[in-house]
């Protein structure tokens, strides 16, 4: 009977608790909401630039957090999305949105792909074969420059209706809306993106099978024998990896309009692996805190340093890194938690104020 | 036909024999202890069934199926279930997810309908939710089913892990050493713990373990194991009184 129990006990929390819970989130999606009418255009273009790094990060925390699999290739699966977005619009004039999930797919079967060795190897020498990708990616954009456009660049065009005529123009999200400029209206439409993708990555990992994920990045043989199939898990999560960040590189084309193969090297890999660390591997929410603190580093507070000391950005961001892991391992979300069981646990020993209970 | 055939089992790493042509068969709903020294092959062949490693020769039968023609993940299907000498439970989950864990092949739910948890997967949920409540609560763990696995003590930790093989209903269940870390009354309290769970959910039990006093009264038949083979074989009574059982455990006479 204890079971109904502690059932009832969580599903029953105290009204006090709840809106403990929900005001965060309250409180977090009012200032989304406001935050496009209070910043210039650049700003808000910059914005959307971060929702596509946190949603690339989300991708790789389901492999790296979840399911401990080291890439430091994502910027790479980013940067096919972004080029099957840009090649399909301009060449084959799929709609806008029809070649985000196009990316999606083709990024999936990618990440199959380059998951495959990951059967084999783990740890840091899958960490150097998804580096070679990230290394080989920008130069085999500039080998195929027939279809990227090389280091020149890849325009995206779609037929458009101007000046009475149909020609070949850059692809812009117009606004439907009255009030909005185009801006806004691309940054609600990105945030849109960027909520529902974090709200199924949390329905997975709250599932039967998030829960594989982690038995098979914590104890491979216990998850073998509990029946988890875990080359399948470890392969399908790096497809579905791959394809979120594929559509989060698919919207980084939408948003830029061009593409360069210097956006896709190694460093965004890196970047977005360090928006994972830095939010929190393993939380659901941490990557989306991590890509908007590496924004508002590499965005804002570079931008605001001195001439002389901009130079030294790398150092800067290098040394931030080390004072956090020491001062929180777990990252941002990591070290929220970490006091907030500090917190409740001296609440607790308040309440109690008699001896310590011995557990 | 016995539930369990073990037949001419053999496991050499490199040149060293693990495992020398072992054969025995298990009764379904018996409890079957398997004892020996230390290095003996116990684990090995604990291992052996499960799929973890492959024998050099022989075969092995459970419920009609050829164990070794399936893959690791697939034991647990035909009902066959373990838990570890040195435990092999995720830190990252908590007790209750770690018991799901266990449920895993009992239950449905792909990677699509768990994205956009539809009302199936929901429902699922729930039921593996309360069934290992229920599990958690027969072993005596309600208390700590919302806690993390880390931190809580070796006892219990080794409890977990038979809740978790519980909670993939298994025919058969392997326990590697359930006892060992406990105190003298633990040691009786799993005894009894055993015997009426084998009959609460009609279980065969094979059992690695070194408290010899637990193995003689819950178990109906014995295997003693030296070195990769097997020495004798029967009830308590007959392999106490065996005297390579005798000379395995306390030495050859001089």
């Amino acid at each position: 009977m204890s079971a109904t129990a502690t059932t009832g006990a969580s599903a029953h929390r105290s009204p006090g608790d709840w809106a403990l819970k929900v005001a965060p989130w309250v409180v977090l999606f009012v200032i989304l909401a406001i935050v496009p009418f209070q910043f210039p255009s650049f700003r808000v273009e910059q914005f959307c630039f971060w929702m596509t790094l946190a949603i690339a990060a989300c991708g790789l925390n389901l492999l790296t957090g979840y399911n401990g699999q080291i890439s430091v290739g994502h910027g790479a699966l980013f940067g096919i999305g972004a080029y099957t977005t840009g090649i399909l619009i301009t060449e084959f004039g799929v709609p806008l949105f029809g070649a985000t999930v196009a990316s999606a797919v083709l990024c999936f079967a990618t990440g199959i792909l380059i998951g495959l060795p990951a059967l084999r190897i783990k740890g840091l020498y899958l960490a150097l074969v998804t580096l070679a990708v990230a290394t080989l990616f920008p130069l085999l954009l500039e080998q195929f420059s027939a279809i990227t456009g090389g280091s020149g660049g890849l325009q995206i065009t779609s037929p458009q209706l101007y000046r009475g005529e149909m020609r070949e123009r850059p692809i812009r999200l117009e606004s439907p809306v009255a009030g909005l400029e185009n801006d806004q209206w691309k940054y609600f439409v990105f945030l849109g993106i960027t909520v529902v993708i974090f709200i199924l990555s949390r329905n997975l990992i709250k599932s039967r099978v998030g829960r594989s994920l982690v038995a098979v990045r914590d104890n491979e043989v216990a998850a073998e024998s509990s029946g988890i199939p875990v080359s399948q898990v470890k392969i399908v999560t790096f497809g579905l990896s791959a394809a979120i960040a594929g559509i989060g590189g698919s919207l980084f084309a939408l948003d830029q309009g061009q593409l360069y193969p210097s956006s896709f090297t190694i460093v965004l890999s890196i970047y977005i692996l360090v928006a994972v660390v830095v939010g929190g591997a393993a939380s659901i929410i941490g990557p989306a805190i991590g890509a908007v603190f590496y924004g508002l580093f590499s965005d804002v507070i570079v931008q605001q340093m001195p001439d002389r000391i901009q130079p030294a950005r790398a150092v800067i961001l290098g040394v931030l890194l080390i004072l956090l892991m020491l001062l929180a391992p777990g990252g941002i979300v990591g070290g929220f938690r970490t006091l907030q069981a500090k917190w409740s646990a001296r609440r607790s020993s308040a309440l109690n104020s008699g001896p310590d209970p011995i557990v | 036909m016995s539930l369990l055939e073990v037949q001419e089992v053999g496991v050499r790493f490199g040149g060293v024999l693990a495992l020398e042509s072992l054969s025995f068969s298990l009764e379904a709903e018996q409890i079957c202890a398997l004892i020996g020294p230390n290095g003996a092959g116990k684990t090995t062949l604990f291992n052996v069934i499960s799929r973890i490693y492959e024998p050099s020769q022989g075969q092995v039968r459970f419920d009609g199926h050829d164990l070794l023609a399936a893959p690791a993940h697939k034991i647990m299907d035909f009902g066959v279930a373990r838990t570890f000498q040195n435990l092999a439970l995720v830190p990252g989950l908590t007790v209750l997810q770690n018991v799901m864990i266990g449920a895993y092949g009992r239950s449905r739910g792909g990677i699509w309908a768990s994205t956009l948890r539809l009302p199936p997967v929901r429902a699922e949920e729930r039921r593996v939710t309360s069934r290992s409540l229920e599990i958690l609560d027969r072993l005596g763990l309600s208390e700590v089913a919302s806690r993390p696995c880390a931190g809580l003590p070796y006892g219990t930790l080794k409890r977990i892990e038979f809740a978790r093989a519980l909670a993939s209903e298994p025919k058969l269940l392997m326990l590697d050493e359930p006892a060992s870390g406990l105190t003298h009354g633990e040691v009786d309290e799993l005894g009894l713990l055993i015997q009426q769970i084998r009959d609460e959910f009609s279980l065969t039990v094979l059992l690695v373990e070194h408290h010899m006093s637990m193995v003689m009264a819950i178990s109906q038949k014995v295997v003693v194991m030296d070195l990769g083979r097997k020495i004798a074989e029967g009830t308590p009574a007959e392999v106490a009184q065996d005297p390579r059982v005798i000379a395995a455990y306390l030495g050859a006479p001089a």
